[in-house]
C-alpha cells in the first residue's frame, strides 16, 4: 500500500535531533518553514547546522533560541527592518561560525547535491575572502580551458524543511498557479537532503493533483513528511496566499534587540505555546484576517 | 523578472505584487542569476559597508571574521555582480571609515586583490567602472586600477572629498564640478521613471 506521509509538526520535528544539518526554504522574509522552526525551538534542538539561500527571520529566530553552531548562506537579514539583531549578536561574540556565500554559490551548493554531483564550479569567488573561510570551496582549473574557479562542494542535508500551499497526502506539492522566480530554489533544496519534511496551507486531495499535475514542484518521491499549518509561513508572507504580518515582524525586531526581550518573545509566543495553533492564537485572529490576500478562487 | 512593464513598479524585491506584475517573462532564479555568467549583464549596481583604493567591496563584516565588530548581511549578489557583470556602478556613501584601504573582508572583487590583477584572478567581468557618493564621482585609473576622482558635487571642495577617504586619491589637474542633472532628466526621473519615490526616497545602507 502506498505510504501516507501525512504527520503532525511535533512528529515531523521528532526526526530533527542535535548537530543535524538542516536546509531551511524561503527567501528574506517569505515563505521560510516558521511554523517548522517553531516546533524545532519548542523541541530545544542544540547545535543545529543550518543552511540556506537567502535567509532572514527563520535563522536569526534558530539562532537567537540557542539551537545553532554554524550557518552557511549568502544572505542573513531583516529585509525593509534592517540587520538581523540575533544572528549579529551571536556573530560578534563567536558563539555561531558562519560559511559565506554568494547568492549563486548557494544554490550551486544544493544544485550539486540536487544533479547527485560532488560540486558544481563558479567564478565568483575567485579573489573573494569567501574561499579562506568556507572549506566547502577550492580552487580548481577546468582540464579543458585551464580557466580557474573554485569548487562549490555539494551539500546532502539531513533534513530539508519547505513551505509551500497545497500538497496532497502521499507528498505531491504544488504551488498556485503564479508561482514566482524565488520558489525554484526550495526545489532544488528539496533535492538535495537525506530527507524532506514540507508543511503546507493546506491538504488537498490526490483528485486535486491529478486534475493539474502541472502545479507540483515537488513530486511525492522526494517528500517524506507532510504537515498541514496554516498560516506555516507568518509572520512572513506566503506567496499570494497572506502577506507579511509588518506589526509581528515590527513586534520581532524590537524584541530582539536584546537577549532579555527576545527571552520574553520566546517565551510568549514559542516555547510557551503547546503547539502552532496556540501559537496563532498567540498572533490574534484579527491580524491573521488583515494579512490575508484577496483574490480569485484558487 | 525580464520585460517588466516598467509603468507599474513593485515598490520591493520581495514584495508578492511582483508575482502580478505584467512582465515578458519570469523566469527561475538560477538562471536569472546565470545571465550574469554568461557574461550577459551589461551592468551591475552594487553597494557595500566598505570600499578600498581598487573598488574591492565588503558587506559581511567589519573587524575579524571570526569574531567581528560589526556583523554585516553576507556576500548575497555582490559577489555576483562583482565577478561577471560586463561593467559595475557602485553607489556608496563617502565617509572615512567605509573608504579604507584594505577592506575587512572581500566579498566583492575590484581591480585587484593583494596585487593580484583582476583578470590574473580569472575573472571574466569588467570590475567597477564608477563610484558615486553624496560628494563625488570616481573612477579607476586603468594602468594601477587606484581609485580617481572625476569630479565633486557643487558646493563640495575636492579637499573635504580627500578628508572623507582614508586612502590617498588620485587626483590629477583641477577638478570639474559634477554637472547637475539637466530639467528633462530630473522631469524623467521623478515624474516617469520613479513617481512613487521608491527609489528617490529610499536610503543607502549596509
Amino acid at each position: 500500500m502506498r505510504r501516507q506521509k501525512v504527520s503532525s509538526l511535533a512528529e515531523a520535528a521528532a526526526i530533527i535531533e542535535d548537530g543535524m544539518t538542516i536546509a531551511l526554504g524561503g527567501h528574506t522574509l517569505r515563505r521560510h518553514p516558521m511554523a517548522l522552526v517553531h516546533s524545532i525551538i519548542r523541541k530545544g534542538c542544540k547545535d543545529l547546522r543550518l543552511l540556506g539561500w537567502n535567509n532572514g527571520i527563520d535563522m536569526d529566530m534558530l539562532i537567537g533560541a540557542g539551537c545553532v553552531t554554524s550557518i552557511e548562506t549568502s544572505y542573513v537579514g531583516m529585509g525593509m527592518f534592517g540587520l538581523a539583531r540575533n544572528y549579529r549578536r551571536h556573530a560578534e561574540s563567536g558563539l555561531i561560525t558562519i560559511l559565506e556565500h554568494s547568492e549563486t554559490t548557494a544554490i550551486d551548493m544544493f544544485r550539486a547535491g540536487s544533479m547527485g554531483l560532488s560540486f558544481f564550479p563558479s567564478k565568483t569567488p575567485l579573489g573573494t575572502d569567501m574561499p579562506r573561510t568556507n572549506p566547502h570551496m577550492k580552487e580548481m582549473v577546468c582540464p579543458f580551458t585551464g580557466e580557474r574557479y573554485a569548487a562549490i562542494q555539494a551539500v546532502m542535508a539531513d533534513v530539508a524543511l519547505v513551505h509551500a500551499h497545497y500538497a496532497d497526502r502521499y507528498g505531491n506539492v504544488q504551488l498556485r498557479d503564479r508561482s514566482w522566480m524565488d520558489t525554484t530554489v526550495d526545489i532544488i533544496m528539496a533535492k538535495a537532503a537525506k530527507q524532506v519534511i514540507v508543511s503546507v496551507e493546506q491538504i488537498v486531495s490526490e483528485e486535486a493533483v491529478l486534475a493539474n499535475p502541472q502545479r507540483t514542484v515537488i513530486p511525492s518521491c522526494f517528500v517524506d513528511y507532510v504537515v498541514e499549518a496554516p498560516f506555516g509561513a507568518h509572520p512572513c508572507c506566503c506567496d499570494t496566499w497572506y502577506d507579511y504580518d509588518v506589526g509581528h515582524l515590527e513586534l520581532y525586531y524590537a524584541a530582539s534587540k536584546t537577549e532579555e526581550t527576545f527571552a520574553a518573545y520566546l517565551r510568549e509566543y514559542i516555547t510557551g505555546t503547546s503547539d502552532h495553533l496556540e501559537y496563532l492564537s498567540g498572533v490574534g485572529i484579527r491580524d491573521l484576517m488583515q494579512i490575508r490576500v484577496r483574490g480569485e478562487a484558487a | 523578472m525580464i520585460g517588466p512593464d516598467l509603468d507599474r513598479m513593485p515598490d520591493s524585491f520581495s514584495d508578492s505584487s511582483l508575482i502580478d506584475c505584467p512582465s515578458e517573462a519570469q523566469i527561475p532564479v538560477e538562471d536569472a542569476l546565470d545571465v550574469f555568467k554568461r557574461g550577459k549583464m551589461d551592468v551591475g549596481f552594487i553597494s557595500g559597508a566598505q570600499i578600498d583604493a581598487y573598488g574591492n567591496l565588503n558587506s559581511v563584516c567589519i573587524g575579524s571574521h571570526q569574531k567581528p565588530t560589526v556583523r554585516l548581511v553576507g556576500c548575497i549578489a555582490q559577489s555576483d555582480h562583482a565577478a561577471h557583470a560586463r561593467r559595475t556602478m557602485i553607489l556608496i556613501p563617502h565617509e572615512r571609515q567605509r573608504f579604507v584601504e584594505r577592506v575587512d573582508f572581500v566579498s566583492g572583487v575590484g581591480h585587484a586583490v593583494n596585487g593580484s590583477a583582476r583578470k590574473m584572478l580569472g575573472l571574466p567581468g569588467g570590475g567597477p567602472s564608477r563610484v558615486f557618493t553624496d560628494m563625488a564621482v570616481l573612477d579607476f585609473e586603468p594602468k594601477s586600477g587606484r581609485m580617481r576622482l572625476v569630479s565633486v558635487h557643487p558646493g563640495t571642495e575636492v579637499k573635504a572629498v580627500q578628508d572623507a577617504t582614508s586612502f590617498e586619491l588620485i587626483i590629477s589637474g583641477e577638478v570639474p564640478t559634477t554637472a547637475p542633472p539637466s530639467s528633462h532628466e530630473l522631469d524623467l526621473i521623478r515624474h516617469r521613471i520613479d513617481p512613487d519615490g521608491v527609489f528617490l526616497g529610499s536610503t543607502l545602507a549596509v
